[in-house]
């Protein structure tokens, strides 16, 4: 048998996968991720976040209330160099279900402008000053409610017994409309609590000033951009 | 902070939102190296042809070209893409200005064009933003205008970018709202939103104790919108906009803004108003404080 087409070069195996788009497997719902152990400890993990933040009570389900249901998303977390870094099992309210005016009025939160975290470069390198960086962990469930919100109970780990109750939430969830601006009101409490001045100009821009050292902080929802003319205080600011 | 919220510990800076960040004494670089490569590879380009600039001087992009329609999707991906790149490269800023007008009648023409940038990405993928020590702290901004290139409407493309003496931190461009009835006019309404960004970045600084004390200089390429906007003289020809005149003249009267000629090739802002021949595109590139790492 003759083979009238060239072979037109090779292809690493990684490269037909990402063609292929069959990376890495995710589970699509709770009944086929709680056949494998490590994402019933990946849920396992993000309920005790959820536990430890004090993010809801268990109540009777209320009348002529909108209950919302809530889904668990899986990802898997790659690293640069497409091993697997780490499973992450994420609670999430189907937050189209919630009602304006009833479940949620404002949801607007502001986030920081490029320009400034440019000029912010800009300055560190004219003045020879170090840029820090952090991250919040779970951000949105640090939010405290304003509004009185219920969920069901997660899928597979209702409590036992009192699997009719639902959920009064007393903190943010993931996938809630006004979670980003929850936590952004409580990480602005936080900050002004420490003493940080808000600008006026942009409201995610914060400046904490003693004498001639000046301590500058951005934040962009979760993620934080330190720098200051003082290196002790960015060590003290964390 | 840390006892408060559970925190991760970053250390120095080296990839926020997506920028690669490098920090040197007196020195940051940021560039989406990485981003870069992954739209080439994205749009199945790995392998293509580097042009030396995003966009042909010569090519007119217009609405309907009775070119095929393509598919729409895929070419809005495309722009989106690159738009999220321009964090870092205020060179292809222009061209996805552009092509962005395109979105909802993307022909087979449009669609060149766009590829056409992601060849020129392909060339300059290291590419990113330098900022260095500067002689003085000073904020500096550019505004330009070509006027009436887009041919569906006539309207005019405003540019502008600001620096403290090296690498460029703020930049813009955009297709103006109303139709210019001269040069003039472009200019005028490039500067006003110029005067605008440049109030806020100085109300920015003094909140980071770095006030400006002098006026922040604007360089402008066309002397006739300077002139009026200094010498308080009616005239008959800027009658229809007088709001914005007078804007101009009033900032520039309390001292925060000035503006100032600046030559045409000179003009750094140039390069956010239209496409550009090779040499003058890479002269102002450098100029902006892009380059490779």
């Amino acid at each position: 048998m003759t083979d009238d087409t060239l072979v037109r070069g090779t292809r690493s195996l990684l490269n037909m996968y990402q063609r292929c788009n069959i990376a890495v497997c995710e589970p699509a719902d709770f009944e086929e991720a709680k056949l494998d152990q490590n994402w019933l400890a990946a849920m396992k993990e993000e309920l005790l976040m959820i536990k430890r933040n004090n993010t809801w009570e268990l109540v009777d389900r209320p009348q002529n209330r909108n209950v919302i249901g809530v889904k668990w998303v899986y990802r898997t977390k790659l690293n640069a160099d497409d091993s697997i870094n780490k499973l992450k099992a994420r609670l999430v309210v189907k937050g189209y279900a919630q009602i304006f005016g009833m479940d949620y009025s404002d949801t607007f939160a502001p986030v920081s402008r490029l320009d400034t975290i440019r000029l912010l470069l800009a300055i560190a390198a004219q003045l020879n000053w170090k840029v820090y960086q952090m991250d919040v962990k779970s951000a949105f469930l640090n939010g405290v409610l304003q509004e009185e919100i219920y969920t069901e109970q997660p899928e597979g780990f209702a409590n036992e017994g009192e699997e009719d109750k639902v959920c009064l939430l007393k903190k943010a969830l993931y996938g809630l409309k006004q979670a980003p601006r929850a936590w952004y009101s409580r990480i602005d409490e936080h900050l002004q609590h420490l003493g940080f001045t808000k600008s006026l100009s942009e409201s995610t821009l914060y400046i904490k000033q003693n004498g001639d050292n000046i301590l500058i902080m951005s934040l962009y929802v979760d993620d934080l951009l330190v720098t200051g003319n003082n290196n002790n205080n960015v060590e003290t600011f964390k | 902070m840390m006892s408060v919220f559970e925190m991760t510990d970053l250390g120095l800076m080296s990839f926020f939102l997506g920028m690669e960040v490098k920090q040197a004494k007196h020195e940051v670089f940021i560039c989406q190296k990485k981003y870069a490569k992954e739209i080439l590879k994205k749009f199945k380009l790995e392998d293509c042809k580097a042009v030396s600039t995003p966009m042909n001087q010569k090519e007119k992009l217009c609405k309907e070209d009775r070119a095929e329609k393509v598919d729409q999707a895929q070419f809005r991906k495309i722009v989106g893409c690159l738009m999220y790149l321009t964090a870092t490269r205020p060179d292809i800023l222009n061209a996805v200005s552009i092509l962005s007008r395109f979105m909802h009648c993307a022909s087979e023409l449009h669609f060149k064009a766009a590829k056409r940038v992601i060849r020129y990405v392909k060339g300059t993928c290291n590419f990113g933003i330098r900022y260095t020590r500067s002689r003085e702290f000073k904020l500096v901004g550019y505004s330009d205008s070509d006027w009436g290139g887009s041919i569906d409407d006539l309207k005019s493309t405003s540019g502008y970018c600001f620096s403290l003496g090296s690498g460029v931190f703020s930049w813009n461009s955009k297709n103006q709202e109303t139709v210019a009835q001269s040069t003039t006019e472009a200019e005028f309404v490039a500067a006003t939103a110029v005067v605008n960004q440049a109030l806020w970045l100085r109300e920015i600084l003094s909140d980071l104790n770095l006030e400006q004390k002098e006026s922040t200089e604007i360089l402008v390429d066309n002397q006739a919108a300077i002139s009026i906007s200094n010498n308080p003289v009616f005239h008959g020809k800027t009658k229809h906009f007088n709001i914005k005149l007078f804007f101009l003249r009033e900032v520039q009267k309390d001292g925060s803004i000035i503006l100032i000629y600046c030559k045409t090739e000179e003009q750094a802002a140039d390069i956010f108003t239209k496409p550009l021949p090779v040499n003058k595109f890479e002269f102002l590139r450098t100029k902006l404080g892009v380059c490779s790492s």
